[in-house]
């Protein structure tokens, strides 16, 4: 076959470019140690990296949503346990104070040191982590509970607060409008020991203030709270004290006023779509009949009055309450001890993938280098070849 | 009985004939890297016989070494890896586009696929999503409303810088039109007028015209290197060239060449794009091989696959999110807001709302209160916070089989697959191309040693015949002094 010259030189340089672009490819695989550097070089390869990629991201989130949580969980058992401590020495000041050996100027003595306890309690109750009332529900920057004390300043009784209104922009306009209400609620509310009538389409704040002072139910009072913010003034109708409040008609209620609802889970994240409650209900501590508060008023004023039957009662009331608080705290423990569980599951997740990465996008170093040094041979070979493809030719020969 | 005088022609015809061929020879070998060059061969014929007896040789013809269906297959290679080496380029830009290390965060040496900085979108979306965990953990904070912020309008922005970069590569593409298109006619003009050159040679003497075939053939291809080319040659000796496929476009007829331009033109779905038309006749030109329909398959098909693609990931995203945060309280009792401004559905207009932008409260990380669905759950509910950051496991695309991260994953893994097939295909066809070039050498192109025994051959044949002058000469002489 006939061939022509510049055939041979662009052979020889088509060969020796090809090899040198797989050199090129092995040398940037070792040197970066990646397979993988643009999409198609493996395009497969390229989109489960990047879901890989964002795998482990979502896993190191969960892990430190898990640190978040426990920590949480952890300030929540601890108080607790100081309750608890709280409840098992009054139980022992009741069993004392139930003895016929005391005489009553003892049980005034021991009165006192029940209120203090009771003051703890109370403090417990309103305890905050990291600014946040832990016992509060999701309300969480609401004071739970408010205490109601007599003139002495001795606490009284301790209840469920009320919490704010939302923010309105003016005090004097109807709230109705305020709120782009189509249909304003209207009805009576009972606040605490007092019923009040209001009309969200007519009442302002200024007029509900006005109207559940001149009602003035026992222990609450009401203030509005201004605030200013870029130049603009902002208002908050607020009431004050213990006091269940009744609602029928959503009347308070679109103001977002009601009782704190300390019920309410607050989630973290632990897995995909795995959410866990990382706090207590206030409730079930807190409220309803036979709770710690009112145990400890009842142990307290039966002690200050000198009355055995009620002080042997109190030795039930805590015996309930240890049981209430031992109860949370095991459901506490139980969550504690199911997200410890997924921690460790995602941190063998995580080296699963980690490795399922370095898998796909990671360069096989030995072979690689394998291959380097092949295709070494080869370009050297081609680079033999190609010199004596330039060879002497016939005018060589010729004198 | 021919006399001593007509010897002495018989020896200088043989000389002057070895000489041209000499020269073609010397020719060839000077042109031996001369790129389309053909080397050329002298037709030597035995001269007018008188009474039986030969007068000598005489130079014929110069002929040209070619193979017609060579020529026409290196033609249409040339026209697909005209193709394919554009669309290659334009891949690895798109490619680029969607794949290139995101500049903030730590980066990790050679990988694309960054966890932090993050592979472009893919990071800036799972950053996005995991700041909304973060909010849940603390939806009272400020400082986690502020990175949720930060975090979206990163997002928005990657968003917003691959569409740009896609607009810019748009505009490049549209350019790279035009002066291919202005390439085009600069050589159907040339070939025009080398045609009116050869047929002027043609008609004087037949050989001289043979450099001008070799040009001309190396305009026709580099002219098919750009679109589908068909050169037909005529008996007079000029070419005429049609271009695209089908019955085609005139370009060249003779001396005369045939402009085409990009023009705006109106396409069935009404909307306004730059297409290829002839100047004179408004003829569309539907080019299937070669660079014009390399920047045509790009610009129109590849490009706006892509385009659409980020485009429906934004709308979904959009879209998804502003419902689900919608639903949700912000710190201020405040519901019903949207996170992403509702009227930013493309990658180009994406955007984070001004509600939100302008009021960290406003981000609804609470869900609804139990009682009243009406208003909050209280400031330290991360319920919708969740509920937003789960939207990243909701299988939104794909007919309810992909959630967004799979799905832009699958994008930049069709991305990669597409570039990948082009680059193969490309590989592939510039070694047919070179295959059929060096066949199409070895027929054409100037072989050394071949020229070298040729030279041997004419040098002989110029000493003999130059000696046959000589004994004539000597004849001469001999008769004379008689």
């Amino acid at each position: 076959m006939r061939v022509a010259d510049t055939v041979l030189s662009s052979t020889v340089t088509n060969n020796l470019r090809q090899s040198l672009s797989r050199i090129n490819r092995f040398q940037n695989d070792l040197s970066t140690g990646v397979k993988i550097h643009d999409a198609s070089d493996n395009p497969a390869g390229a989109s489960r990296s990047l879901l890989l990629r964002s795998d482990i991201r979502n896993n190191q989130q969960f892990q430190r949503n898990i640190g978040e949580a426990l920590g949480q969980m952890d300030f929540v058992d601890s108080t607790l346990d100081s309750l608890l401590n709280t409840v098992i020495d009054l139980q022992g000041v009741a069993i004392a104070g139930a003895s016929d050996t005391v005489n009553p100027e003892n049980r005034k003595i021991m009165a006192r040191e029940v209120n203090e306890l009771l003051e703890l309690a109370v403090s417990v109750g309103q305890t905050k982590f990291r600014g946040r009332f832990i016992f509060a529900g999701t309300e969480t920057l609401e004071k739970p509970y408010e205490d109601i004390r007599d003139s002495a300043g001795q606490i009284i009784d301790v209840g469920n607060a009320v919490r704010a209104s939302v923010t309105l922009n003016d005090r004097a306009t109807a709230v109705g409008t305020l709120l782009g209400l189509t249909t304003p609620p209207a009805g009576t509310v009972t606040i605490g020991d007092q019923t009040v009538a209001i009309d969200l389409a007519t009442n302002s704040l200024d007029d509900i203030k006005a109207s559940i002072d001149a009602a003035a139910p026992t222990g609450v009072s009401t203030t509005i709270e201004e605030s200013v913010r870029n130049g603009q003034s902002t208002f908050k109708l607020r009431i004050s004290g213990t006091a269940t409040v009744v609602d029928a008609n959503n009347v308070l209620g679109s103001l977002n006023i009601g009782n704190v609802d300390t019920t309410k889970a607050m989630l973290r994240e632990v897995g995909d779509g795995i959410h866990v409650q990382v706090n207590t209900s206030g409730q079930d501590l807190f409220e309803g009949a036979q709770n710690v508060f009112t145990s400890l008023i009842r142990l307290r004023d039966a002690l200050n009055g000198n009355d055995i039957d009620s002080i042997r009662a109190s030795i039930t009331d805590m015996q309930v309450a240890r049981g209430k608080i031992s109860e949370v705290r095991g459901v506490l423990g139980a969550r504690a001890e199911r997200v410890e569980v997924q921690r460790s599951l995602l941190e063998r997740f995580e080296v699963n993938l980690t490795g399922a990465l370095s898998i796909t996008e990671d360069a096989d170093l030995s072979e690689t280098v394998l291959n380097l040094q092949q295709e070494q041979t080869v370009f050297q070979s081609a680079l033999v070849s190609g010199q004596s493809v330039f060879q002497p030719t016939l005018l060589d020969f010729l004198q | 009985m021919p006399s001593l005088g007509s010897l002495v022609n018989i020896g200088i015809s043989g000389l002057r004939a070895q000489q041209a061929a000499m020269n073609v020879v010397g020719n060839n070998i000077a042109n031996v890297n001369t790129e389309g060059y053909s080397r050329k061969s002298a037709k030597l014929e035995t001269a007018n016989t008188v009474e039986g007896f030969g007068t000598g040789v005489e130079f014929a013809a110069l002929t040209r070494a070619r193979d017609i269906i060579l020529d026409r297959q290196a033609r249409f290679e040339a026209g697909n890896v005209g193709r394919l080496n554009f669309l290659e380029s334009a891949m690895s830009t798109l490619e680029a586009i969607f794949t290139e290390v995101a500049g903030g965060g730590t980066t990790e040496t050679g990988s694309i696929f960054d966890i932090d900085g993050g592979a472009a979108l893919t990071g800036a979306l799972s950053r996005f999503f995991t700041a909304f965990q973060d909010l849940a953990n603390n939806p009272e904070s400020q400082a986690t409303r502020a990175a949720v912020r930060e975090e979206a309008t990163l997002l928005t922005e990657q968003f917003r810088r691959i569409d740009g970069q896609l607009a810019v590569m748009k505009d490049d593409l549209d350019r790279e039109l035009q002066n291919t298109t202005t390439a085009v006619n600069a050589l159907t003009r040339q070939i025009a007028i080398l045609n009116e050159q050869i047929l002027a040679a043609k008609e004087n003497v037949t050989d001289v015209a043979g450099d001008l075939d070799d040009e001309r053939d190396r305009l026709i291809d580099d002219l098919s290197e750009l679109l589908d080319v068909t050169a037909l040659e005529q008996t007079d000796g000029t070419v005429t060239v049609t271009g695209a496929t089908g019955e085609g476009v005139l370009l060249v007829d003779r001396d005369r060449s045939f402009d085409i331009e990009v023009r705006l033109i109106l396409n069935p779905r009404g909307i306004a794009s730059t297409n290829l038309v002839t100047v004179k006749e408004s003829n569309p030109v539907p080019v299937t091989t070669g660079k014009l329909a390399g920047i045509l398959e790009a610009r129109d098909t590849q490009l706006p696959r892509f385009e659409d693609e980020l485009n429906l990931l934004a709308a979904t995203l959009v879209d998804r999110f502003n419902t689900q945060h919608a639903a949700g309280f912000g710190l201020d009792g405040s519901s019903g807001n949207t996170f992403f401004r509702s009227t930013g559905t493309t990658a180009q207009l994406i955007e984070v709302s001004d509600t939100v932008l302008n009021n960290l409260d406003k981000i609804a990380a609470s869900g609804p209160s139990v009682g009243n669905p009406n208003v909050t759950a209280g400031p330290g509910d991360g319920g919708n916070a969740l509920a937003l950051s789960d939207v990243r496991l909701e299988k939104l695309f794909g007919g309810g089989t992909q959630t967004i991260e799979e799905f832009y994953a699958d994008v930049v893994g069709q991305l990669g697959a597409e570039a990948r097939q082009v680059f193969t295909a490309a590989e592939g066809q510039r070694l047919v191309q070179n295959q059929v070039n060096e066949r199409r050498e070895n027929v054409r192109g100037v072989s050394i040693n071949e020229e070298a025994s040729q030279l041997i051959l004419f040098q002989r044949a110029y000493q003999a015949a130059a000696r046959v002058v000589t004994v004539v000469d000597q004849m001469m002489q001999s008769v004379l002094n008689i």
